[in-house]
């Protein structure tokens, strides 16, 4: 760990609609090292999977990176065509797993030919050697490599989505980007996907980057997190800084919104209005609408990504991000009794 | 006794077979959605009902709703049982009981404006000051200020605003029951704990019994008491929330609790033993559901565990918890270990 192997810089993506152009993602910056577990979340429609599609040269038609890099090892990926894609990244570099990807499985196809179709278009390996490899990534995966004369139907849903994480896996790509996988399936199936994927990293020293709006989910598996809202990266910090201590206003208020059963009397904080639709260039913050503590800068500039205090591990783009802690705890302190703190695992909140 | 008390409800659906299969096969086809199910509900009471996708939580909302009829067992309602509903007591019951749906997509008529859904109850139900008691619910409803919100359709509305709506049409005649089926499970985060504060905040203020019926047991332990946790058409766990949490029972239940994502990156989860997937609810015969995921699977599990109560409110349908020996209904099969 510790070598950066995917840069996302300053992208800006857009979508043609009818009117002026939708604006899904702007100036995102984000990294990706080498073996980590990187969590991306934040509500739906806030450019999450569109920045995702677009590390893959995957948006939709009418979609496109209007500025901005996209680094794999060095390689600039928005100047690479179609074929350079297929030849050199797409599977065997970064694997993609898309929404509900369970019902991508061609129910006419066994799983060996699943795998002998992107090994053909991917690889120049031989038919023994493709069945060779996919049966150990079964194996991986929790599935009996003798299922790979099986059909689609007869897995259940957690399974098939575990035979797509194979396929995803077998040409060992270094990153696997995950879009929502299990939001489909029961907590107990959810549990035993990734349950898999933490072998995964274990066993093959791949990167994940998981993108989600279940921030349980990341805090579980993840080893770092970056928080989207309306287009904009807000928060980039390490899962444990981040739970300590988040210092978006956004990703404040998301964390006390969230039901934590294993310490229920907390009170929940809500975030009022909806993200905005945003439309051409970006020059303000995307949260000011919902912001509580919205100054006059937050609409003429949009806030850069900063270090807090100093510490470049945890980034945050707000104007006022080394002080919205203590505008949160005077507000609380103001409008009710402050919530209960009693949470498991023995942690202080972060007010220190 | 409860305002609305369920007594083992049983809802079988049979299933359409083709000619073919139905001449040769004597295969039960029925599909027991829901399968000797007992619930209490009190005044003020917030009772939550959790189960995976097809396990018959749906089923059993609706079943009280009266949109199915039960296939046996009885509903009472005020002393009354369902069965015995004249028309008129059907009219009580659909103005006392109200329900809101888990698609806030869905549920509002595209044409109507705010105005007109929330006028179609009053107007059924002959209340006076029909503008006056619809601003009122909007208010409750936090959709504030109530005018900017009466004269907008659907598509005008935020997922969250359009919850609001439907929870205002919900309580607009004051009913002493609201049931809830997945309220917020289309939400974001964000607008969840908002809709969620707001169920907390109206059973208080309009001192109205909550059944919150949903996949997601932390948005069930906000809002929710007691807690039944069902498997394949069955209530295999009954208890207050914290105890459910602290110290599940029943295999099932330890299994849900310990799958569940924690928002805590420095809680260490066990995980759960339980592999593979639910059967089909299809012919399903004697004995526990559970029996082919479950880790202490016994050989009386081929005989359906009864009801136990291990303490006050607490019951568990589960082998483990009884001493068959002093049990009259099972016959005690060697090799089984019994807890006491």
């Amino acid at each position: 760990m510790g070598k950066t192997i995917l840069e996302v810089t300053d992208v800006t993506i857009q979508y043609d609609t009818p009117g002026e152009a939708v604006t899904a993602v702007s100036d995102a910056t984000l990294e990706l090292e080498d073996g980590e577990y990187f969590g991306l979340i934040g509500e739906s429609g806030c450019g999450k999977s569109t920045l995702a599609k677009a590390i893959l040269k995957g948006l939709d038609p009418n979609g496109e990176v209007q500025s901005g890099s996209i680094k794999y090892k060095g390689t600039e990926l928005t100047e690479l065509s179609e074929d350079e894609m297929n030849e050199q990244i797409r599977w065997k570099e970064v694997a993609w797993i898309p929404q509900s990807s369970m019902n991508s499985l061609d129910p006419l196809l066994k799983i060996r030919d699943h795998a002998m179709e992107v090994a053909e278009a991917h690889t120049d390996w031989s038919e023994e050697k493709t069945v060779e490899e996919f049966r150990e990534v079964l194996e991986i995966v929790g599935l009996s490599a003798d299922r790979i004369d099986d059909y689609p139907h007869q897995f259940s849903g957690g399974m098939q989505q575990r035979v797509v994480i194979a396929l995803s896996l077998f040409l060992r790509p270094d990153i696997l980007i995950a879009d929502e996988p299990t939001t489909a399936l029961d907590v107990i199936m959810q549990d035993q996907i990734f349950r898999y994927l933490i072998e995964i990293k274990e066993k093959l020293d791949m990167a994940l980057m998981l993108i989600t709006h279940d921030i349980a989910l990341v805090f579980q598996n993840c080893d770092r997190l970056a928080v989207m809202h309306a287009g904009q990266v807000a928060e980039k910090a390490s899962v444990k800084d981040f739970y300590d201590a988040p210092h978006h206003p956004y990703s404040i208020l998301l964390q006390e919104s969230l039901p934590d059963p294993s310490s229920r009397k907390k009170r929940l904080e809500s975030i009022e209005g909806k993200p905005p639709r945003l439309q051409g260039e970006i020059d303000h913050c995307t949260f000011r609408d919902r912001c509580p503590w919205v100054v006059e800068e937050c609409h003429s500039s949009a806030p850069p990504l900063r270090g807090v205090d100093g510490d470049w591990d945890n980034q945050v783009a707000c104007f006022r991000r080394n002080e919205v802690r203590d505008l949160f705890r005077e507000r609380n302190n103001r409008t009710q009794s402050p919530p209960d703190q009693s949470r498991t695992g023995g942690v202080s909140d972060g007010s220190s | 006794m409860g305002v609305l008390e369920v007594r083992n409800l049983k809802k079988y659906f049979t299933q359409n077979a083709g000619i073919v299969e139905s001449l040769f096969s004597n295969a039960d086809n029925t599909v027991k959605a829901v399968d000797n199910v007992s619930l209490s509900v009190e005044e003020n009471d917030s009772i939550g009902v959790i189960g995976e996708s097809g396990c018959g939580k749906s089923t059993l909302l609706k079943t009280l709703m009266g949109i199915h009829d039960p296939t046996s067992g009885e509903i009472i309602f005020d002393g009354k049982a369902l069965s015995e509903f004249s028309k008129s007591d059907w009219k009580t019951f659909r103005e006392r009981v109200s329900i809101v749906f888990q698609d806030p997509y869905n549920t509002l008529d595209p044409r109507m404006s705010v105005r007109e859904s929330l006028m179609q109850p009053l107007q059924i139900h002959n209340r006076d000051n029909k503008e006056e008691r619809i601003k009122d619910a909007l208010r409750k409803a936090e959709l504030r200020p109530p005018a900017e919100y009466l004269d907008r359709k659907p598509e005008q509305l935020s997922g969250g605003e359009r919850q609001r709506v439907s929870v205002a049409r919900a309580i607009i005649l004051e009913p002493d029951i609201l049931l809830a089926d997945e309220p917020v499970s289309m939400l974001d985060v964000s607008t969840q704990s908002s809709i969620l504060n707001l169920l907390l905040k109206l059973k208080t203020e309009l001192d109205m019994a909550i059944v919150y019926i949903s996949h997601d047991l932390s948005t069930v332990s906000y809002i929710c008491d007691t807690v039944n946790v069902m498997y394949l058409g069955r209530i295999v766990e009954k208890s207050s929330v914290d105890d459910l949490l602290d110290d599940p029972l029943h295999p099932y239940s330890k299994a849900l609790i310990r799958a569940l994502p924690i928002p805590n990156p420095y809680v260490e989860r066990e995980t759960a033993e339980v592999e593979g997937t639910p059967q089909t609810p299809i012919g399903l015969g004697e004995g526990c559901r559970f029996r082919d995921r479950c880790p202490d699977r016994e050989e009386i599990c081929e005989i359906t565990p009864r009801d136990v109560t291990v303490a006050e409110d607490k019951t568990v349908a589960c082998h483990l918890y009884y001493d068959h020996e002093q049990d009259d209904t099972a016959t005690d099969t060697a090799g089984v270990v019994t807890h006491e």
